[in-house]
């Protein structure tokens, strides 16, 4: 007797449903339409936030902790609130802005992969912006800071601000060196020396992202080598300037990521130094 | 003769899934005239774990092979480095028909147990359900054989760089004489051995979704080479590289809390005091899993998991609501790690052939004092064998 087994039908229809999925993807990259999506675009661009609500309510929240921190250390005043506020939203906002922008692009395009490609040139800096954060140098924020305090304040929110700074440095610099521990052993004596020379010769990094320690590791890799042949023997310099030397060449990765900026030399100056320097 | 029986489905024999501490997971193998029960105490949580273990039967236990009597001596060893003590466990007679019938095995406590019927269980088990603080220890890994070379082909040359620079680091340090360093780098060779074959068990593991907080292949082999260095270095030589390998584990120590509090002040804007009281909890509730060295390198993007209902106190309302909608990568293990020196040919240690006479004739001198210290001193290489069995998993407390 020859029974059929009764699922052997369904068998059928994975091959089935594999061919239907072949012949549409083929028909689609043959004509080069892969209808991307809206919730596609929202992913590459808001990335761990997922999508534009969440990534508002976020950059919201961390506008109401810059703000509570600088009220804490300058004791503002209501209307100096007011202002910070207004102009931290104007950043949410011009973000968005941007983001609409490209999204409008993005819509017309999507069934288009090369043009997809290209809308990526346009997603990468708010990547990148997402990444650093928005309230940096050029942000509203930070300009109205500066317009907003007086002195006095000013002087205190660097003081603090200096602090924090050089609170991550340290992080960082325990890092590479934590980083070389791991892979060629250092002596207490040689932890030490490193992270003076680390501390003279780096600086505090202006925009932070996840992408710190390649900030740091270009930054040390700039110091002169002969510098660090003083403090390591030539095994830890063999494993320490190999792990360097990955790092020399990404001056460009950095500034394209939004990691490196062209002016991280100029200091944060009061509008009255701002009209001196000029 | 020895039966190895594989439970469940898979190579890797046996698996238990879903189980919370403190229950007990119980399985039940019945295959022929034999029915096998396994119970083994959570000591943490775990979704899923391997079993692999060898059954010898009790009238043929003193044939074991040469492995499975180390795995049987271990514990009696353990004891009696720990303990100047006899095992009166350990001459215990084996219970008649045990195998035929049923055998009730409670792996944590019961490494006596354990090798009277020669069950062999792995590391990984007594790491994962007691955190590095065993009850009963020395119950001895052996990965599988494929699984073991497959491993060692794919990242021995890694391992290789990790005993290559301890051993450079210990030259450096503690000045050995050409000798005491030969010693010391044969010593290396079994020392890198057990670590592949711990490393190996623990991958096996990782596949399953395990995690272990000993990721850190450097520790298990540095502990191995302090085992040898009191083998053959002075005291004086051993106390310098023991000094080190305390601060070193300090300093990685301090720099992955800095990282974390730091983590935390980009998230959430701490001020002075908070940043002081937060690097305090942390120091307080450490955990070696936040040293990891994508922890380190990703800063940004990775939030360990930390003591929550500790550090929300010391929050402001905002901060607080912050912190919630952080993600926490509490089930992320991030491999093992042998540092980073991939691809590096690391120069062979150069010896002046000049010296080389004066110190034979110092490492003489230093071996016959350390002899007459430490009987058994010809068996150095068994010996640090054995005890590195035991101690590398201590080194991940």
């Amino acid at each position: 007797m020859n029974k059929q087994h009764p699922t052997s039908w369904r068998s059928g229809l994975l091959p089935a449903a594999i061919l239907i999925l072949c012949v549409t993807h083929f028909d689609s990259v043959a004509y080069g339409q892969v209808g991307w999506t809206d919730q596609q675009l929202d992913q590459w661009v808001f990335q761990q936030y997922g999508n534009a609500s969440t990534a508002r309510a976020r950059l919201k929240e961390s506008l109401k902790l810059y703000t509570e921190d600088v009220d804490q250390i300058c004791s503002l005043s209501d209307a100096q609130k007011q202002k910070l506020q207004l102009a931290g939203q104007g950043d949410v906002e011009r973000f968005f802005r941007k983001y609409t922008e490209v999204k409008t692009k993005f819509q017309a395009i999507r069934n288009d992969q090369q043009k997809v490609n290209k809308v990526f040139q346009d997603i990468r800096p708010l990547q990148a912006k997402l990444r650093t954060g928005l309230y940096d140098r050029d942000s509203l924020l930070q300009k109205c800071l500066v317009n907003t305090i007086n002195r006095k304040q000013f002087l205190q929110y660097m003081k603090v601000d200096k602090d924090r700074q050089r609170f991550h440095h340290e992080a960082r610099i325990g890092v590479i060196i934590s980083l070389l521990d791991q892979a060629a052993p250092v002596t207490t004596e040689q932890r030490r020396e490193l992270s003076e020379l680390l501390r003279r010769e780096t600086k505090p990094l202006e925009k932070s992202s996840q992408y710190d320690h390649y900030a740091m590791m270009y930054q040390a890799a700039k110091i002169d080598e002969g510098k660090f042949q003083q403090i390591l023997d030539d095994i830890q310099w063999q494993v320490f300037n190999q792990q360097l030397g990955q790092m020399r060449g990404m001056e460009q990765w950095l500034k394209q990521n939004g990691i490196l900026s062209d002016d991280d030399d100029s200091e944060i100056l009061l509008p009255d130094e701002q009209v001196a320097a000029e | 003769m020895i039966q190895k029986w594989h439970l469940g489905r898979g190579e890797n024999g046996l698996m238990i899934r879903k189980v919370q501490p403190p229950q007990r997971a119980t399985a039940v193998c019945t295959s022929g005239l034999l029915a096998v029960s396994l119970t083994l105490v959570m000591t943490q949580p775990c979704d899923a774990f391997p079993v692999d273990f060898v059954l010898t039967p009790p009238g043929e236990a003193k044939q074991a092979k040469p492995e499975i009597q180390a795995a049987k001596e271990a514990p009696v060893n353990a004891r009696k480095a720990d303990d100047p003590k006899p095992a009166a466990g350990n001459k215990k007679p084996l219970k008649r028909g045990f195998v035929r019938q049923k055998a009730a095995i409670v792996a944590v406590g019961a490494a006596e147990a354990a090798a009277e019927v020669g069950v062999v269980l792995g590391d990984l088990i007594n790491d994962l359900f007691s955190g590095g603080n065993r009850g009963g220890k020395a119950v001895v890994a052996k990965p599988a054989v494929k699984a073991l070379k497959n491993f060692e082909a794919q990242y021995g040359r890694h391992f290789d760089q990790v005993v290559k620079t301890e051993l450079h680091f210990i030259r450096t340090i503690c000045e050995p004489t050409r000798q005491q360093y030969d010693a010391m780098a044969t010593d290396g060779k079994l020392i890198r051995t057990k670590t592949i074959e711990k490393f190996a068990l623990q991958r096996q593991g990782i596949t399953r979704g395990i995690q272990s907080k000993d990721s850190n292949a450097r520790n298990s082999i540095a502990e191995g080479l302090l085992l040898s260095a009191k083998r053959h270095l002075s005291a004086d030589q051993t106390a310098i590289y023991e000094r080190e390998l305390i601060a070193r584990k300090e300093a990685a120590k301090k720099v992955a809390i800095l990282v974390t509090a730091e983590k935390l002040d980009r998230r959430l804007i701490l001020d002075i005091p908070q940043r002081a009281q937060i690097t305090k909890v942390l120091t307080e509730n450490w955990n070696p899993s936040w040293g990891a060295p994508q922890m380190l390198i990703r800063g940004g993007q990775f939030l360990p998991d930390i003591p929550d209902l500790k550090i929300t106190p010391i929050l402001t309302a905002t901060q607080k609501k912050v912190l919630k909608t952080t993600t926490q990568q509490s089930n992320v293990f991030w491999g093992f790690n042998v540092g980073r020196n991939q691809g590096i040919v690391l120069r062979d240690e150069e010896w002046d052939e000049e010296s080389k006479d004066e110190a034979s004739d110092k490492a003489e001198a230093t071996n016959k004092v350390a002899n007459a210290d430490k009987p058994g001193g010809d068996n150095a290489v068994e010996a640090v064998d054995t005890k590195q069995a035991e101690a590398a998993p201590e080194g991940s407390k």
